[in-house]
């Protein structure tokens, strides 16, 4: 072999792959070389999930031909991909977590003493030695449950590099973790690359493409669209690659002329949680709420949709008093709300389209004996599918099937059926693809042309800036500042000094 | 269905498979496929093996009989498992609710009145199981196996552990709810596991509350966020369990003529086999009412079959279970493709 560093250790070669009825890959070429991070983007449905899973053995292609440092493998499968050095990281880590650190890092090969039985001190030593090569300091006696998302998935990594593998491929690292553990998991990952290993990176956020990668692979509607180092690629550039169009960013114009207040907080504190807030808003606005993770603004919004108690103060909706026992309650009341985790807590995966869209409405759409109207249902459905532009060959069609944008359209429009006066949105664009980002932002600035008032919990600085008529900055539990469109200079750069709070003079508290 | 076409040749025409293949899926759509292949093979089976007994009316009509009360609470079993829940208790429920209406008419109360009593024991046992369950936030298979050994306990206790009899016989109940129909000569408990099941089906795909109770069991919690109220929703289910029961029981009590202490012991095994057979999956989130009765139809023919086979009773226990893991395979094979 010669120079490993010059040479491709992963090579894909046309590379074929059909589901019933859909081509997932079509004649699609990617390759890997030595010690670089190679960026794997495209749209939901553009065949990176299904290449990464014929890389790893998780099943065949159609046709095709993988190499790996140069020899041909036959047929991957699972333990041949081990054996090769190939290890995928997914998004959320496979440990056991009640187990601890040292024990989840030894799985299935704990040291034992000659009587058979575990020997802990080698145990501990050796892991938390183990880890220590890869850079992390971490006590391993800790459980698994109790280290952040960002640790675990080092400790993934260490993991794999340990177990000899070469190439890792990290497969939406970064979607669940907050800014500065997203900072962290970086830095490991050049560490790792300065060591000689090899990354895959798949990502929606082309921000941390151009920030991490070495090379990017575009891959679209099957089809692979071009590979290029990432020194030599501009964001619209790449955007427009992903895309196919030139989706371009949904700036919200601002609206004059806003309507009555939809949402009044005022004196509102919950020890732990937030203190002493008081904010608005009004019918046809879009309000950001940001902050650090655990600032108050998703407690606030949980809170408000009956998830958590709402503590002590006062809280109107459309002028009347306002408290929640339950999400029904809340719904019943006009406040509707999108949680962060989509596959969780917001679409029922096995049912159907119609189901899912008709699940918070089923007692507007019966008749007396409970029986819903097929008509009635069909035509509400068809208006949302229609209007919010949900991409499905049918509204049977069971929601796991669909990409992770239409899916997250699908929550929106069973919220919006129940005709909200408030909309709450945490992290409404996490997880869906440029387009599809665009799409639900266009979608919620059409809501507030029909008069509900809108707060997004999220921490996409450029995309608050791009929609909100005002942005509220949380910091440990307070509101500590204001930004308004149009009046203040509201940019990305301003609201994050701000949340990291750095306090301007004479800027107090909301009205 | 999300397999993975075989092989490299496939490749180049993903829309278009084989005719056989084509027919297979197209089988593999209908949910109740695997127990429909199933009844027709062990139909065909006993047919040929023992065609003279096996397919004369009379076989046909006992053996319906004997499934109606299986097939009867397995529509409410559906209902359960497709929650994501799971019954333990039935077969107790239906001991007490049985004895106590056999009480009822002993004390001489009026026939309705007696009915009455059966099926409001039943829904109340029924609706005690959900509320521990929400309540305590004690999962339902932990409660009903409590109560499972309550309710029989307790049926024990009113009855005396012996059977309730010694009441008047000679009256329209005794006749006609535990007799046959004129016109068919079917069996009355037969054409309330019709009724049961045609309401059963109704209010499974049909109304808000049956879609409620599948989004539930297919993803809780965003059917909490969806605005489901949960907790009712699971102790609605669990009385709704309890109400079919109560029907199950007095349709027995009717054909049975008295109320006995050892009715129902393992019935719950049956029933939520059953259910399991018909393709209800027990992860939750999607049933099928028709199926659960095919499911005990099924199991009544095998114990049916057997015994014109002659097989000996112990035997023929040991191969109705066999030939329930077979039937679910079957039917796991056939939706895998």
């Amino acid at each position: 072999m010669n120079d490993p560093r010059l040479g491709n250790v992963v090579e894909m070669r046309d590379i074929v792959k059909t589901f019933p009825g859909v081509r997932a890959l079509d004649g699609v070429s990617f390759s890997v070389r030595a010690g670089e991070i190679h960026a794997l983007v495209g749209k939901n449905g553009a065949g990176k999930s299904t290449l990464v899973q014929i890389l790893t053995g998780l099943y065949p292609q159609d046709s095709g031909e993988i190499f790996v440092r140069g020899e041909p493998i036959e047929r991957m499968t699972t333990t041949r991909a081990k054996d090769v050095g190939i290890a995928l990281v997914a998004q959320h880590a496979r440990f056991v977590p009640g187990l601890s650190i040292a024990e989840n890092v030894f799985a299935g090969s704990l040291p034992r003493t000659r009587g058979g039985f575990v020997d802990w001190s080698r145990l501990h030593r050796d892991s938390a030695e183990r880890l220590r090569r890869f850079g992390l300091e971490i006590d391993v006696r800790r459980r698994m449950e109790e280290v952040t998302i960002a640790e675990r998935q080092m400790i993934e990594i260490a993991r794999a590099l340990f177990a000899e593998a070469s190439v890792v491929i990290l497969d939406e690292p970064t979607a669940p973790l907050p800014k500065h553990e997203v900072r962290m998991l970086f830095e490991f990952v050049r560490r790792q690359r300065e060591r000689g290993a090899t990354f895959v990176y798949i990502s929606h956020y082309l921000e941390e493409v151009f920030e991490l990668s070495d090379r990017v692979t575009v891959l679209r509607n099957g089809q692979l669209v071009g590979v290029t180092p990432t020194s030599q690629l501009t964001q619209p550039t790449l955007v427009r690659m992903i895309s196919g169009t030139d989706v371009e960013r949904f700036r919200r114009p601002a609206r004059g002329g806003l309507g009555k207040p939809v949402l009044e907080v005022a004196g509102l504190s919950r020890p732990g949680a937030y203190e002493d807030l008081s904010l608005r808003v009004h019918a046809g606005e879009v309000v950001g709420l940001t902050g650090l993770e655990g600032c108050g603004n998703g407690a606030l919004a949980r809170g408000l949709f009956g998830l958590e108690p709402l503590g002590v103060g006062r809280v109107l909706v459309d002028g009347k008093p306002y408290r929640a026992a339950n999400p029904a309650e809340a719904l019943r009341r006009g406040v509707a709300y999108l949680p962060r985790d989509r596959h969780g807590l917001g679409i029922v995966g096995i049912r159907s389209v119609r189901d899912n869209v008709s699940l918070s409405v089923t007692d507007k759409l019966a008749n007396a004996l409970g029986f819903i109207s097929g008509r009635r249902e069909r035509s509400l459905v068809g208006k949302y599918i229609a209007s919010l532009g949900i991409k499905t060959p049918g509204m049977g069609q069971a929601v796991e099937n669909l990409s992770g944008g239409n899916q997250q359209k699908v929550v929106v429009a069973k919220l919006v059926a129940t005709a909200p006066r408030i909309l709450l949105l945490d992290e409404p664009t996490q997880g869906v693809d440029v387009q599809a980002k665009v799409e639900i932002l266009r979608i919620v600035d059409e809501l507030t042309g029909g008069g509900v008032g809108v707060a997004i919990v999220s921490d996409e600085l450029g995309e608050l800036t791009d929609v909100c008529d005002r942005v509220l900055v949380f910091y440990r539990g307070r509101l500590t500042r204001e930004f308004r469109k149009g009046v203040d200079e509201m940019t990305p750069a301003r609201i994050l000094a701000a949340i990291e709070g750095e306090v301007e003079e004479g800027v107090d508290a909301v009205a | 269905m999300n397999g993975s076409s075989a092989g490299a040749s496939a490749a180049k025409s993903p829309i278009s498979p084989s005719a056989p293949r084509m027919l297979l899926r197209r089988l593999g759509a209908i949910d109740e496929i695997g127990v429909i292949g199933a009844i027709v093979l062990l139909s065909v089976l006993l047919a040929i093996l023992v065609g003279d007994t096996f397919l004369s009316t009379n076989n046909f009509v006992n053996v319906s009989r004997q499934a109606s009360y299986v097939g009867i609470m397995a529509v409410g079993m559906v209902f359960v498992i497709a929650m994501g829940d799971i019954d333990l208790s039935v077969g107790s429920i239906w001991m007490l609710s049985s004895v106590s209406m056999a009480i009822a008419l002993r004390e001489e109360l009026p026939i309705w009145l007696a009915v009455l009593i059966c099926m409001v024991v039943a829904t109340l046992c029924g609706l005690l199981n959900g509320a521990l369950s929400v309540w305590l936030r004690i999962p339902t298979i932990i409660v009903t196996l409590g109560t499972l050994s309550l309710f029989r306990g307790l049926g024990l206790v009113v009855s005396n552990a012996t059977p309730v009899s010694g009441y008047n016989l000679e009256t329209w109940f005794f006749e006609w709810i535990g007799g046959r129909d004129p016109v068919f000569g079917i069996w009355t408990s037969v054409w309330a596991m019709v009724l049961v099941g045609i309401a059963g089906w109704l209010l499974f795909t049909r109304s808000a509350f049956g879609r409620r109770v599948q989004a539930i069991g297919s993803n809780l919690q965003a059917a909490r966020f969806s605005g489901v109220r949960i907790g009712r929703y699971r102790i609605m289910v669990m009385a709704l369990m309890g109400f079919i029961v109560g029907i199950a029981a007095v349709v027995a009590l009717a054909f049975n003529r008295n109320g006995s202490p050892t009715v129902g012991v393992g019935t719950e095994l049956y029933v939520i086999a059953a259910t399991i057979i018909g393709g209800t999956a027990l992860t939750g989130g999607s049933g099928s009412v028709l199926g659960a009765i095919l499911g005990a139809i099924i199991i009544q023919l095998i114990q049916n079959g057997l015994a014109l086979l002659a097989v000996p009773p112990a035997w023929s226990t040991a191969v109705t279970g066999i030939v329930i893991i077979v039937a679910v395979t079957l039917d796991y094979l056939i939706k895998r493709r």
